[in-house]
């Protein structure tokens, strides 16, 4: 029966398709795995293409300087930004008003650094560092203070090798002892212990229990409004956000929203890769479609005269269904060689990024590709039905 | 088989003018438990006949049955089923396969009901003067071997009616005879009939029922 039915069967033709099937699937499957590897590690570490959390303040301008109030966020603001449709929650800074020193000591050659400081809190939900140590107590004289990523590089790269002093690690900074000394009506001490840098939130930061304690007990000045404010936000690339920033005047950490819209090209691109996978794989189900029905024109005189002897179009359907079958595994079979190379590949590029993932192909691209298989499969199973049906009711040929 | 004809005429030929006594113009019956020689000369549509009661054409005026069903209406998996098991037919153009061996030609055939065994087909090839040709391709046969090859393939399954479109008309007289004895043998084996159309000869084969077109 072979012999019959692919008589005519042109292997350059047959490998072109194939080729052109491979490619297509390929594609179509590799960008879902990347999607999803990459969905997977940037939910792991959010912070690194930009995170869904804005800290706003207001731009500053001359004016301001003469009236510092202006900076801060009335009530009926806050209110304004938490109704807008992407915002999710919103945090309010609160600032220490009290004159605090704080001492660094512990660094190699018995050298201290000194510094008058500030402090500031916000609700924990905010922080991105997430520590057992985070809580503060009345009584306690033990203080978790949280800095900005960024100051760790400062010391590193900047005061550090100004002052003669080596870099440190963040495990070693986490040993130094911070020296807390709040002027109120008279000095209290405390000892900081730094507990973690936030890439999220550029300031010091302390539990909002000790930041209320304290400004309730050594407050020197009267409070007043916020000036800074952080939101959750549904996706930092929405547009909402870039035309509020503008309208209102707000300013942020531009490198949060520089990030979004890096992971918005590439989201873009994957689905472009997607889209491009998508077509390629509709045009070779077409080519394969032709390739059938050339093949089956090739050979109608013999397979017009099987149908005289008595056989079955359908049988002799399921006959290039089979065949169809063969390429078809040898097809995915060699795109899911291929994603497997292209995954090892891929989890080497992430862990340079430091980003980490899930190694093996995701379940999805295995639903994906077997869907493929049914949708390849179904639509050749119809067209060379459809071809010998037709060929069945038209013996006279 | 019951095979009843009523009026039945080719599209194409409904113009043309045909005597009284013509299966075209009167209702017929082509009774089961007879064997039927149609004699038809050249261009009054026997192909045609044929082509309707084999399921390959149905551009026809009137009504033709097929066991009180009209054939018009048979589906094409039942005329499958009817061409493995009902009616067998000797083509006039034989309908080989010319790129294959007689060997694969013959098996294609026997390998739906696998009636018979390689050495029964040889033995009726041989009688027909083909045993050296078993491995040769059929595209290189004379017409004359070609249309004994397409005779022994229509005997390679059971059937009811075997029907045989002019099936000797490049077959020298001795062969002519040696190819019905066999077609004969075969058919009364079966417990079946003949139905043949003709030019005009009946090649010395015994027909109960006769017509004209």
């Amino acid at each position: 029966m072979r012999k019959v039915l692919l008589k005519s069967q042109r292997p350059l033709q047959l490998i072109v398709a194939m080729l052109g099937a491979l490619a297509g699937v390929f594609m179509l499957l590799f960008s879902i795995q990347v999607y999803l590897d990459l969905s997977a590690a940037l939910n792991a570490r959010e912070d690194l293409l930009g995170s869904d959390y804005l800290v706003i303040q207001k731009q500053v301008t001359t004016l301001d300087s003469f009236n510092p109030e202006s900076l801060g966020f009335g009530t009926n603001e806050i209110d304004d930004i938490r109704h807008m449709n992407f915002v999710e929650e919103v945090g309010v800074f609160e600032s220490s008003r009290f004159q605090v020193f704080a001492a660094i000591t512990g660094l190699p050659g018995s050298r201290e650094i000194y510094t008058e400081a500030y402090f500031e809190a916000v609700p924990d939900r905010f922080l991105d560092v997430v520590t057992g140590d985070w809580q503060w107590k009345e009584g306690d004289e033990r203080v978790p203070v949280i800095l900005p990523a960024a100051y760790l590089d400062a010391f590193n790269f900047g005061f550090g090798p100004s002052q003669g002093l080596p870099p440190l690690t963040e495990k070693a900074f986490k040993l130094l002892t911070l020296k807390i000394r709040i002027r109120g009506n008279s000095d209290v001490f405390f000892n900081g212990k730094i507990v973690g840098f936030s890439d999220r939130i550029n300031t010091i930061l302390v539990p909002l229990d000790f930041l209320r304690y304290s400004n309730l007990n050594f407050q020197t000045r009267q409070p007043t409004s916020p000036s800074r404010l952080i939101l959750a936000v549904t996706d930092l690339s929405h547009p909402g956000i870039a035309r509020m920033m503008e309208e209102k005047g707000y300013d942020t950490n531009q490198e949060n929203l520089k990030g979004s819209r890096v992971k918005t090209i590439l989201l873009v691109v994957l689905v472009l890769f997607l889209f491009i996978g998508g077509v390629i794989v509709v045009l070779s189900i077409l080519t394969f479609i032709q390739y059938g029905q050339i093949l089956i024109s090739r050979v109608n005189y013999e397979l017009r005269v099987l149908l005289l002897m008595g056989y079955d179009h359908t049988k002799l359907a399921n006959h290039y269904l089979g065949y169809v079958m063969i390429w078809l595994a040898i097809i995915f079979l060699s795109a899911i060689g291929l994603l497997y190379l292209a995954e090892i590949e891929l989890l080497k590029y992430l862990k340079e990024y430091e980003l980490s993932t899930q190694p093996g192909i995701s379940l999805y691209v295995w639903l994906a590709a077997f869907g493929l298989i049914l949708v390849y499969t179904a639509i050749n199973a119809w067209s060379i039905r459809i071809n010998l049906r037709r060929l069945a009711k038209n013996l006279q040929g | 088989m019951h095979i009843e004809l009523n009026q039945a005429l080719p599209l194409p030929m409904r113009d043309e003018s045909f005597s009284p006594e013509s299966l075209w113009k009167r209702s017929a019956i082509l009774e089961s438990g007879n064997d039927h020689l149609i004699l038809a000369p050249s261009g009054t549509g026997k192909t045609s006949l044929l082509s309707f009661l084999f399921g390959m054409r149905n551009d026809y005026q009137g009504s033709i049955l097929m066991d009180n069903k009209e054939v018009k209406t048979i589906s094409i998996a039942e005329w499958a089923l009817i061409r493995r098991e009902r009616i067998s037919i000797v083509m006039q153009d034989m309908r080989l396969i010319p790129t294959l061996t007689v060997e694969d030609n013959l098996n294609l055939k026997n390998n739906l009901k696998k009636m018979y065994r390689e050495n029964d087909i040889r033995d009726m090839l041989s009688r027909l003067g083909l045993q050296e040709k078993w491995k040769q391709k059929a595209g290189t046969l004379s017409i004359g071997q070609q249309q004994r090859v397409s005779i022994v393939r229509s005997l390679l399954q059971p059937y009811e009616l075997l029907m045989l479109d002019e099936p000797f008309s490049h077959i020298d007289e001795e062969n002519i005879r040696l190819a019905s004895e066999l077609i004969v043998e075969q058919t009364r084996k079966k417990g079946a009939n003949i139905l043949m159309v003709s030019l005009g000869l009946d090649y010395n084969m015994k027909f109960n029922q006769q017509h004209r077109l």
